[in-house]
């Protein structure tokens, strides 16, 4: 390098006095908005799927300002009172924080573009990366909407305020308070799930432990939606007047509390609780300052743990590749393999772990609404099929490690069969259990034979269409480990593709058995509904012995070019 | 280390009709673009036949991505017994090559020959004697070590047996004996290649190819790799390493080829194609670049 740099140059750089080491606030926020803008516009670029997704997203935004504006509308002018209104944005102002809160947490996750961790290299404090990473977190789409939102809301308040207001001094102090307190309220909105996600980034915790979290938050997720429709059920006997007389009183209990407070403050004063007023906009500022000072604290443990997320933990149990009771083979050491991924990779164990969930759910439902009963039998044998399809893309989850299999020159049918028989270790007991269980329940035990052979015979034949097409129509998986929430494999055209043949060629061998079955309960006959079950054990044998051998023969021929189209992970 | 000196070199081919690769290929660049070297060095022609003797031979490897030619007809002779180092720079074809001659890219063109066996056309008898390791690709990272050893060494049809028996031995030798329960995505770079090491290993195979086998190896590792590999071609095996590494090729190989733009610039022993100077001298040339303009960097040494 000595003879790169002349000595003439060295002193100009010298005398030129380069500085760096400090920034300007603003200077530093404006860069860091125009990388989340460019990196913003760029993830659009070759993302088809975003595209569409974002402007499904901005009509049902768009959507949502309108169906707010009237119900603002109906709830001032059109109703001629003022009653309802300011109950109306206090409810409305709580449940956008916690929404802000939940859906992040639950659902979608947050655009991390700024992740601080990205920062650890460079010389600045989490005090200095705050402000423009909470400026870069204002500029998404959601929080558009939410400041859209909260101009109408203003509008209309401003509106109340003249048409309604109780007193000139009132009216005059809510107008003032009005724009400070719901800009702090959007403040909160973007802050708290921020905040939440830096501190659960800064958590050292293992590989397992997070893998294993996002697992059981998709589960809770799934209970939240049965819980949810469940309890829809009973919506009938619910005392409407009494849910009427609760509303203000929740209203202003949720009022009290950060989530709500902020929101609540403009109408407080215009209708001259003062106190209350001073009150809830202590809490909400108290809020938003622990809240920012959080979120600081978790960004400055980040900066200087960039990597120890990454750490893993934990033991696996030490035992012999091959079942015990398997012979010591090419066999047993797929199946061996798939048993250990089952268990230990996300991907496989969240679409164990929702059955149960959903089992439980049609037992629920079952009991609730007794005429349901055959309906949620039927389904819960068209649930034991629809297992099968989950090995519809094991090449596509073997993705990059592939090329073990290919380099190691795998039989092709021990590298099928074996995945199969893996499954079939964990789902047939649990089918058993469940078809001869349900029919107890329901008191319609003279329908186990056929749910019972209905399930098994449907299971088989979809473990075998799921074999054809996992080798006929793979499609790239994400990693294995990912959060089950925010996979988005599944979503490419390729997968949907896939799963709809599958889906498809699953039920087209079930059809003359349900048709057996559907005449046997038109003509009461039990035989024929047992032999709708047989059929369907002895279709779903034939179709997994065929497709095995289909699967098989294209494997052998081409595992590197199916493998070259799942080789990278998404 | 020692091999026939009759094969070490694949002679300059005299083809009547040219090696149809490189010539029309080589108008597509004008002049400052990289040519194979002449003499002994020079490369095999995609014509001439397959030597019995050989661990690998490459014949007239193509292959296309999206309609741009990546490898054009490669062709390439690996002596038994030899260690042969393949150098190029980043995005030279090296990976492409070696994943169409280990079984896991089908080539547009041409064959891939491991000891005698058609790659492409008799895929059983060609995996049986050739160990791999990949490079830049996940394993079957949610097994422990011992359980992807063991899985890896049943699938050739091993007896289970000879898998465990192989298996504490390599582990040992690799110091990776007491990671029981630490499932391979847990693993550091370096403990990930030499568990890779050791599937490639585990069949002994007579020929191995081996993709970066050094990158991200902490330097005790990589002289535990060294030491296994140079015993391995001693004992009469082949390795075929691809590195960007000169000094790594130059201190282990008895054989190196050099690939650039998907072409092959010279093959033969290190001191054929080094021709009197270093290898990085005629890497350089070969490839060209390498030069930082002066005075373009200043501000560093200041």
């Amino acid at each position: 390098m000595v003879g790169v740099l002349s000595s003439e140059h060295a002193r100009t750089a010298a005398a030129q006095g380069v500085r760096h080491g400090d920034i300007d606030a603003r200077a530093l926020i404006r860069l860091q908005l125009r990388l989340k803008w460019t990196l913003w516009k760029r993830s659009y670029r070759k993302n088809v799927g975003k595209i569409i997704g974002t402007a499904f997203g901005a009509l049902y935004g768009l959507g949502g300002m309108v169906a707010l504006v009237f119900l603002f509308l109906g709830t001032t002018l059109w109703a001629g009172e003022g009653e309802l209104f300011p109950q109306i944005v206090r409810s409305l102002g709580a449940l956008t924080v916690l929404l802000w809160f939940l859906i992040p947490v639950f659902a979608f996750g947050l655009d991390d573009t700024l992740d601080p961790r990205a920062f650890a290299l460079l010389p600045r404090s989490a005090k200095e990366l705050q402000p423009g990473m909470f400026a870069a977190a204002a500029l998404s789409l959601p929080s558009l909407f939410t400041l859209i939102a909260i101009v109408i809301a203003t509008a209309f308040e401003l509106l109340w305020l003249i048409v309604f207001g109780q007193g000139a001094l009132w009216i005059l102090l809510g107008a003032l308070a009005l724009i400070p307190a719901n800009l702090a309220g959007l403040a909160l909105c973007l802050l708290l799930p921020r905040a939440w996600f830096a501190h659960s980034a800064s958590r050292a915790s293992s590989r397992k432990g997070r893998e294993l979290g996002g697992t059981l938050g998709f589960m809770g997720l799934f209970v939240l939606i049965y819980a949810f429709s469940l309890s829809m059920q009973r919506i009938e006997n619910l005392d409407i007047d009494w849910v009427r007389a609760q509303l203000p009183l929740a209203t202003e209990v949720l009022a009290w509390t950060p989530l709500g407070a902020l929101f609540s403050v403009p109408m407080d004063l215009a209708e001259g609780r003062v106190l209350t007023a001073l009150l809830r906009a202590l809490i909400g500022a108290g809020t938003i300052v622990l809240v920012w000072l959080w979120w600081r604290r978790s960004i400055d443990v980040s900066l200087t743990s960039a990597l120890t997320g990454d750490a893993s933990s934990g033991q696996a149990k030490v035992s012999p590749l091959v079942p015990r009771f398997v012979p010591v083979g090419p066999f047993g050491a797929v199946m061996g393999k798939s048993l250990r991924y089952w268990r230990r990779d996300t991907r496989y164990l969240a679409a164990l772990g929702i059955y149960p969930v959903v089992i439980v759910f049609f037992v629920a439902m079952g009991f609730m609404v007794p005429e349901s009963r055959s309906m949620m039998l039927g389904l819960a044998v068209f649930m034991c099929a629809m297992t099968g399809l989950s090995l519809a893309n094991e090449i596509g989850f073997d993705g990059p490690a592939g090329w073990v299999n290919i380099v190691a020159g795998a039989p092709a049918r021990a590298n099928l069969l074996g995945r199969i028989a893996a499954m079939a270790v964990l789902m047939v007991p649990a089918v058993v259990v469940i078809t001869v269980a349900l029919p107890l329940l329901y008191g319609l035990p003279q329908l186990i034979p056929m749910t019972v052979l209905g399930a098994l015979g449907a299971m088989i034949s979809g473990w075998g269409t799921s074999m054809v097409v996992g080798v006929l129509l793979p499609y790239p998986s994400s990693p294995p480990g990912t959060n089950p929430m925010k996979d988005k494999s599944a979503s490419s055209s390729n997968a949907m593709l896939s799963m709809g043949i599958a889906m498809v060629t699953v039920f087209v061998p079930m059809l003359p058995p349900l048709g057996l079955g559907i005449w046997g309960a038109i003509v009461g006959n039990p035989a024929l509904i047992t032999g709708a079950g047989v059929l369907a054990l002895v279709i779903g044998v034939v179709v997994l012995l065929v497709s095995l051998r289909i699967a098989t023969v294209r494997l052998d021929a081409r595992y590197p070019d199916i493998f070259q189209k799942v080789r990278d992970h998404l | 280390m020692h091999s026939d000196p009759s094969l070490s070199t694949s002679p300059p081919v005299p083809d009547p009709d040219g090696a149809p690769a490189r010539e029309p290929a080589a108008e597509h660049h004008p002049s400052p673009s990289p040519r194979p070297l002449d003499g002994e060095a020079a490369p095999v022609s995609a014509a001439s036949s397959v030597p019995a003797s050989t661990a690998l031979s490459i014949r007239g490897l193509r292959k296309s991505f999206s309609g741009t030619e990546v490898v054009h007809g490669l062709s390439l002779d690996v002596p038994q017994g030899s260690f042969y180092g393949i150098v190029g720079p980043n995005g030279a074809g090296k990976t492409t090559t070696l994943s169409m001659a280990t079984g896991l890219l089908r080539p547009d063109d041409g064959t891939a020959h491991v000891l005698g066996h058609d790659m492409w056309a008799e895929p059983q008898a060609a995996k049986a004697r050739l160990g791999v390791l990949a490079d830049g690709l996940r394993t079957f990272d949610r097994l422990t070590g011992r359980e992807l050893l063991t899985y890896v060494g049943l699938l050739r049809g091993m007896e289970p047996d000879v898998v465990e028996e192989r298996m504490e031995s390599l582990l040992s030798a690799l110091d990776l004996a007491g990671e029981d329960g630490k499932l391979v995505v847990d693993y550091s770079a370096g403990m990930t290649k030499k568990i890779l090491l050791a599937s490639a290993l585990l069949h002994a195979p007579r020929l191995l190819v081996l993709d970066e086998p050094l990158e991200a190896v902490d330097p005790v590792s990589a002289q535990v790799i060294r030491t296994i590999l140079t015993a391995y071609v001693d004992g009469g095996g082949t390795v075929v390493l691809s590195s960007h590494v000169m000094e790594l090729v130059e201190g282990l190989c008895s054989h190196v080829a050099i690939i650039a733009d998907g072409r092959l610039m010279a093959d033969g022993t290190l001191d054929q194609v080094r021709q009197g100077g270093s290898l990085v001298r005629t890497f350089i040339d070969l490839v060209g670049g390498g030069d930082v303009a002066e005075g373009s960097l200043s501000w560093l040494e200041s």
